[in-house]
């Protein structure tokens, strides 16, 4: 019999075997080519949203799922694999790189005029918003089915292998969290002013911009918000900040990559008269004298001296500092830091200096803020709480977070509040990843080594029937 | 450098004395003595203590943790690169690697210099946080041991390709050097294991403290997402082992490609075109 009449004696295979019978590789890049394509198609039809993105990768999560436990020739094998594993991570990584190289979440004419043509491109991906688009959901998606598959897998769970399940369930309780805390979670601002007054509301934001709910007869925005349950009051807001200080700066040049030229603060020194300070380029200086209250022509008056110096109280501070350069001193005018003239050039008498020093007050920078507030129910229960920043207060659901304060305006605070059921689920997985990584790498080894070392058991010698 | 030798002592003499443990380690190749190795090893014990005195001095000068700035970082990074290495050395009880590691700190302090930011900056309100140190410092460990895991791996990749690094690489000299071979894939993938997990807890640190602070674990932050892709490069490195053909050079050019992002993520941060929606870019850059 000839070759040609074994061939055509063959059957031809079905589509559901010629899927079966793909390489590995081939069916990786099947899964993520059709997890991207069905997220890209999906978003032309439906607007991405929180909720949406959710169901979107509910949806294809399962069905991911289940293709891969009904299709024949060992795709499940394939989607619980190391090499599938490894591939998608590599995609993840990819796409959270991108997010960081095209500008997010700006105006979409912002993209046509900084990308052209590309500009439309990047609008039409969803790539200005790439976190929130559906293909991404599809890719995290098939993440979610590769950990499920890899650990069903490997089941049943023993000591050795508790690692990896730990760390895979604290996977899938996280992706959980965040599904949760993207379909339910409330995120708004709550204004607060110290005059009496309370607010039983927040002004729902979405990226740090308060939504819109509608429009008016007049066609003004309506801002959205959401009940709290319960009205806040703030009692007092408390801004601290760190004690004014006097430096002696040393500013360089530094040309920027736009071709400006921006001073900036190389070093900067205590008023301590009498030390030699060394300045950068071998120049030195000290401080010949230091007024604590300058009055302009009574240069006798109010010298400050010895090295206590710098922490005495200052209401118009002035210092001469002597400059040396090449071993020869100057010395200069009083640099008085409140007024017009605080700053020398290094060397003094250069028509391009290679610097100035200037006697200068510090910027009384914000060292914390603090709201006192006081929450009341309808039925009358009241609960006072200190709200600051890595300090926030929980009441009824919703957490409050000091975000934001007036310096021109002591009565005002401004307040994130936030109800998200779905946080506490996303740290009991992230502390389950950190558990099951650490377990991973440092127990299961060991046990494994253990059951290495042990001597194999005796077989029972054979004994002739 | 005049300057810089007068006004902050400290830092030039752990500079001089990483650059002293390079030179001791370099020679322990070609010393026969003993002593050489245990003093290059006593030469890089004591510039980590004075790295560690210029850490607690700014610490104590500055009233906060001395992690701010980008200088105060790469000072804080030298440290752990070293400390790391020092127990790598214990460990595998070699001192193959003793040169590149002395090397990576000398580098971290020499690139402090060019990003010299002597002022103290005050720390804002967020910065001040129970999280903050046990943030940074687990993160930086895991730097650590990612440098020395990608030390390793380009020592491994070159001994595939010179003879004279396969000599180094079993030289034995007086009782420095052992002459043992090295497993260097092993050593390479013990340095990411230990990198990795401390790069998990540092990333889960980071979500809380951010969760306290601004009420959001996540905000798709440009160094939130590059801190993310380290993981997950790294976490590809540790799946991709278990497959046919990707121990060997694949894997050590991986393990090179994780640290390079890693060097974005703690450097680069400012070339993005996204630089300006972060929290995260330091002052001083």
């Amino acid at each position: 019999m000839s070759d040609n009449s074994s061939a055509a004696a063959r059957p031809t295979p079905s589509a559901l075997e010629r899927l079966a019978g793909l390489r590995e590789q081939v069916k990786i890049v099947l899964l993520v080519a059709a997890a991207l394509l069905t997220g890209g198609v999906l978003q032309l039809f439906v607007e991405p949203g929180p909720k949406q993105l959710v169901v979107a990768g509910l949806i294809a999560g399962v069905a991911t799922f289940a293709l891969s436990q009904l299709l024949p020739g060992r795709w499940r094998e394939v989607m619980a694999g190391f090499r599938f594993a490894s591939v998608l991570l590599v995609i993840l990584a990819l796409a959270a790189a991108l997010g960081t190289l095209i500008l997010q979440g700006r105006p979409f004419e912002e993209y046509t005029a900084k990308y052209g043509a590309v500009g439309d491109l990047i609008v039409a991906l969803r790539l200005d918003d790439l976190f929130h688009s559906l293909w991404f959901a599809c890719l995290v998606a098939l993440f979610g089915a590769a950990v499920v598959n890899s650990a069903l897998l490997r089941f049943p769970v023993k000591a050795k292998n508790l690692g990896f399940f730990v760390c895979h369930l604290g996977l899938i309780t996280s992706l959980v969290g965040a599904a949760l805390s993207s379909f339910f979670a409330v995120r708004g601002r709550v204004e607060l002013f110290a005059d009496g007054s309370t607010v039983n509301q927040v002004y729902v934001t979405k990226g740090g911009q308060v939504q819109v709910a509608g429009y008016d007869a007049r066609g003004q925005p309506i801002p959205a918000t959401a009940a709290l349950g319960f009205d806040l009051r703030l009692d007092q807001f408390d801004l601290v900040r760190y004690a004014t200080e006097y430096r002696v700066g040393y500013y360089e040049p530094k040309a920027m990559a736009d071709g400006r030229m921006e001073w900036r603060l190389k070093a900067s020194f205590d008023p301590e008269p009498g030390v030699k300070h060394l300045l950068p380029g071998g120049n030195a200086f000290s401080i010949a004298k230091l007024w604590t209250s300058y009055v302009p022509g009574n240069e006798a008056a109010n010298l400050a001296e010895g090295k206590d110096a710098a922490g005495r109280a200052m209401s118009n501070p002035a210092a001469a500092l002597e400059i040396r350069v090449d071993g020869e001193a100057t010395t200069t005018a009083p640099l008085v830091a409140l007024g017009g003239q605080n700053f020398a050039p290094v060397p003094p008498h250069a028509s391009q200096p290679r610097g100035y020093l200037a006697f200068e007050r510090r910027e009384e920078e914000a060292k914390s803020y603090q709201s006192h507030v006081t929450a009341t129910t309808p039925s009358g229960e009241k609960r006072q709480a200190l709200v600051s920043v890595n300090d926030p207060f929980t009441y009824q659901g919703w957490t409050f977070y000091q975000v934001n304060y007036d310096p021109k305006n002591p009565k005002y605070s401004g307040l994130e509040a936030v109800h998200d059921p779905g946080v506490t689920w996303v740290f009991v997985g992230f502390t389950l990843i950190m558990v099951g990584v650490a377990y991973m790498f440092y127990v299961e080894t060991r046990l494994k080594r253990r059951v290495r070392a042990e001597p194999p058991a005796e077989v029972p010698a054979r004994t002739a029937a | 450098m005049l300057y810089i030798l007068a006004e902050h002592p400290w830092f030039v003499a752990a500079s001089a004395a990483y650059a002293a443990a390079l030179a001791l380690y370099a020679a322990a190749w070609r010393s026969t003595k003993a002593v050489v190795g245990r003093l290059a090893t006593g030469a890089m014990c004591a510039a980590l203590a004075m790295n560690a005195a210029l850490i607690v001095g700014r610490w104590l000068q500055a009233d906060r943790p001395p992690f701010k700035s980008l200088f105060e970082s790469l000072v804080f990074l030298a440290f752990t690169s070293g400390a790391v290495y020092l127990v790598m050395e214990r460990l595998y009880r070699t001192r193959v690697f003793g040169v590149l590691a002395a090397f990576g700190s000398f580098g971290a302090l020499a690139y402090a210099v060019t990003k010299w930011d002597a002022e103290i900056v005050k720390l804002p309100p967020a910065l001040q946080s129970g999280w903050f140190v046990p943030h940074v410092v687990v993160y930086f460990v895991g730097y650590g041991a990612a440098f020395f895991a990608t030390a390793v791996a380009a020592v491994q990749l070159a001994a595939g390709r010179w003879e004279w690094v396969r000599r180094l690489l079993s030289t034995r000299a007086g009782s420095v050097l052992t002459g043992k071979a090295l497993d260097l894939e092993q050593v390479t993938y013990d340095a990411i294991k230990f990198s990795f997990t401390l790069l998990t807890v540092g990333l889960l640190f980071g979500s809380v403290w951010a969760k306290s602070a601004w009420g959001d674990y996540w905000v798709w932050d440009p160094k939130e997402n590059w801190s993310l892709v380290t993981w997950l490069v790294y976490g590809a490195y540790l799946h991709l082992r278990r497959v046919k053909g990707w121990r060997g050079d694949r894997g050590a050019w991986l393990a090179i490609a994780g640290f390079a992002v890693i060097m974005f993520t703690y450097l680069g941060m400012e070339m993005l075109p996204t630089a300006q929606q972060s929290a995260h870019v330091y002052s001083g850059q």
